[in-house]
């Protein structure tokens, strides 16, 4: 948890790096970058922001209302440049930055097909089919990419189509689940799925364990659950199941899991936010009506109370972890 | 991690940087997150503490000012109370408070300017940057730049100089992230005000994208040299350089050398061409913020921020997506062609390797 970074900081600001030296001791410890791995930085920024900008102006390309394009010439355009990148992708050496950002533009340029082929033959198809359609038929290039930033489009693809369905047929989650709640359970179950066999996975894989698509997929599952949450405490008649009890195992299984078995700071102030927020929401909604100003001060008190308790164990968790 | 904190010692020694046994760990600085729960928090109190104010002193809110005079009060009570070292609730407390009592004075501040919005903005800045300059707390004064920002904003915007913002926000924080470490006594401070105008600048700039029609409406019959959204991109592009042309001679490259030249122009270019798609080029200075200190919370902050950029720009609404498309098609293209010359025309070994 303590990079080179903050670990110099630290000694700048105790006065054990004399000021003289600090510019040695930052190329030293290589928080400035030198020109190498400038070189390499613009390399990439360059190759990131190019391809995107080309998969995007593909698809402002199609998006646009033509007449004078026939249907050939426009799916001939977006096939041509999927079969060009994908080509790039086979000629590039494996495991470059260049191949990987190849087929996330081929996975961009995929949707915008799909897009195209609804559009055209006006297939009558829901939204969500789009969507879902086009996490199920990347899944080969996300498998073959082995690239983080890939299955995450692949996740975030499958929870818009999770609320597009709901937004079509609410009723459908209804028998299972109540009504407006059907959504945020499903997204919930789905987040959480994926965030517990990314885990594992990446025990296994380890190009899996970048953290902040690990991160991701934790806000994924605490999201919902925690809004699932609020939502029952304003208005419990319209929700189903037995959220509390939910986000309570919730709350005890990531409490285990990142304090007892794999320390992340992170996973613990996400939950900290979480109870703060479900707390003050239930106190509110009970004593706000009645309370008065009395009611105001002391949901202030415990809000600091609650916030400064998290901050202070955060913190002693964090400097056990350095020490 | 004692492992990692030995070897970066034991590095330091190597290169001379520090003599003798390594010191006793001190209190390390939280994490960001832990920060931002500290502000969420805060804020949080700090509705609950109006709330108070409004039903159990309702006369406050009656007399704007009585309601200033009670918002000092409360923010030197806040300062006091931040003066207190180490301790989570009093910091808890101590920033609930100002942020109260902050809003007391912006009521007061409204109310009293007899709603001249000019003046009332540009108190509402002038009292955050004084916070800035005094509250003893890093997550107090990243708080108070980002309002402070945001606040001058307004007050430019009432005077129809709307655009150039983020050039001068983007100024002020090459500023602080290019001298990071060049003043080690106010390290925490120029951070802590780094943050704030960084993130000033992100909201900043989504809100002109977003609300480009209404501020686009409002301005479009003013031709005034200072209400053109041209003009706000080109201080960006000019920012953009001057931070180009500080890192070239931090590097020690010779500003009539061919690396030098090179870079200067492609830097410019690279503003010419993005010129339409707004954000860009701010995204990629963040970026390079990150970069230049190894730190990761500003690289994020400069992913996530160039991803909505690129994203929200299908909804800007006075171009055509062909437009749109032929502007992104040129961007990409030319970005691409700049990596070529990179690899191509400029060689590895003409650079200095350190700083």
């Amino acid at each position: 948890m303590s990079t080179p970074r903050r670990q110099l900081i630290e000694y700048i600001e105790q006065g054990t790096i004399p000021a003289e030296k600090i510019d040695t001791a930052l190329s030293a410890m290589k928080v400035t970058p030198d020109g190498k791995s400038w070189r390499t930085f613009i390399d990439h920024l360059l190759l990131w922001l190019g391809c995107l900008a080309l998969a995007f102006a593909v698809m402002f390309f199609i998006a646009y209302n033509w007449k004078d394009l026939g249907h050939f010439a426009k799916f001939g355009m977006v096939e041509g440049f999927i079969v060009l990148v994908i080509v790039a992708y086979c000629k590039l050496a494996e495991g470059t930055i260049a191949s990987k950002v190849s087929l996330l533009v081929a996975t961009i340029s995929l949707g915008v097909l799909l897009a195209l082929y609804g559009q055209t033959y006006q297939t009558g198809a829901d939204p969500w089919q789009l969507f879902f359609n086009w996490a199920l038929l990347m899944l080969p290039w996300a498998v073959i990419g082995r690239f983080p930033a890939i299955w995450i489009v692949w996740v975030a693809l499958l929870n818009v189509s999770i609320i597009l369905y709901y937004l079509t047929f609410r009723g459908i989650f209804g028998f299972a689940f109540g009504s407006e709640s059907g959504m945020l359970w499903v997204a919930f179950l789905f987040n959480t799925l994926a965030f517990v066999a990314w885990q594992l996975l990446a025990t296994t894989w380890h190009w899996l364990s970048e953290r902040w698509a690990i991160r991701f997929l934790a806000i994924g599952s605490g999201g919902p659950l925690t809004w699932l949450v609020l939502f029952s405490i304003f208005d419990h008649r319209e929700v189903g199941g037995s959220p509390g009890l939910a986000w309570l195992l919730w709350l005890v299984a990531m409490y285990y899991i990142y304090r007892k078995v794999k320390l992340d700071l992170f996973m613990l102030a996400g939950c900290c936010l979480s109870t703060i927020a479900v707390t003050v929401s239930f106190l509110g909604k009970h004593m706000l009506p009645h309370g008065g100003a009395g009611a105001f001060l002391f949901l202030a008190f415990i809000v600091i109370g609650m916030g400064g308790g998290a901050a202070l164990w955060l913190k002693k968790v964090h400097q056990e972890c350095l020490s | 991690m004692k492992n990692q904190t030995n070897q970066i010692w034991a590095l330091l020694q190597e290169n001379g940087v520090v003599q003798g046994e390594q010191p006793e760990k001190g209190v390390s600085e939280s994490p960001w997150y832990v920060r931002v729960l500290l502000a969420f928090s805060g804020w949080l109190a700090a509705i609950f503490i109006l709330g108070f104010i409004g039903a159990a002193f309702e006369f406050v809110f009656r007399h704007s000012g009585v309601a200033g005079i009670v918002g000092v009060m409360m923010i030197a009570g806040a300062f006091v109370l931040l003066r207190i070292p180490s301790n989570e609730f009093v910091e808890h407390l101590g920033l609930a408070t100002s942020m109260a009592g902050q809003a007391l004075i912006v009521y007061a501040i409204f109310d009293l300017s007899d709603h001249n919005e000019i003046v009332a903005w540009l108190l509402f800045a002038i009292l955050q940057a004084t916070l800035v300059a005094f509250m003893p707390n890093f997550v107090h004064r990243v708080f108070s730049a980002l309002v402070a920002a945001i606040a001058f904003s307004m007050a430019l915007n009432e005077m129809k100089i709307p655009y150039v913002i983020s050039g001068l926000v983007m100024f002020g924080a090459s500023c602080c992230w290019l001298n990071e470490f060049r003043y080690p006594q106010q390290m925490k401070k120029i951070r802590a005000i780094g943050y704030g105008l960084v993130l000033a600048l992100i909201a900043l700039k989504g809100t002109t994208l977003l609300g480009y029609k209404t501020f686009g409406k409002r301005f479009s019959q003013n031709h005034d040299f200072w209400a053109q959204a041209w003009l706000g991109e080109i201080i960006i592009g000019a920012v953009t350089v001057y931070i180009v042309w500080s890192l070239l001679q931090r590097y020690g490259q010779p500003m009539k050398g061919r690396m030098s030249i090179t870079t200067l122009l492609a830097t410019l270019l690279v503003c010419a061409v993005s010129i339409n798609v707004q954000g860009i080029t701010v995204g990629m200075v963040i970026v390079c913020f990150g970069f230049l200190g190894a730190n990761r919370v500003l690289l994020g902050l400069g992913i996530v921020s160039l991803l909505f950029y690129i994203s929200s720009y299908y909804y800007l609404l006075d171009t055509t997506l062909l437009g749109k498309s032929q502007s992104l098609l040129v961007v990409g293209l030319f970005l691409l062609f700049v990596r070529w010359i990179i690899h191509n025309i400029i060689p590895a070994h003409n650079e200095v390797q350190h700083a």
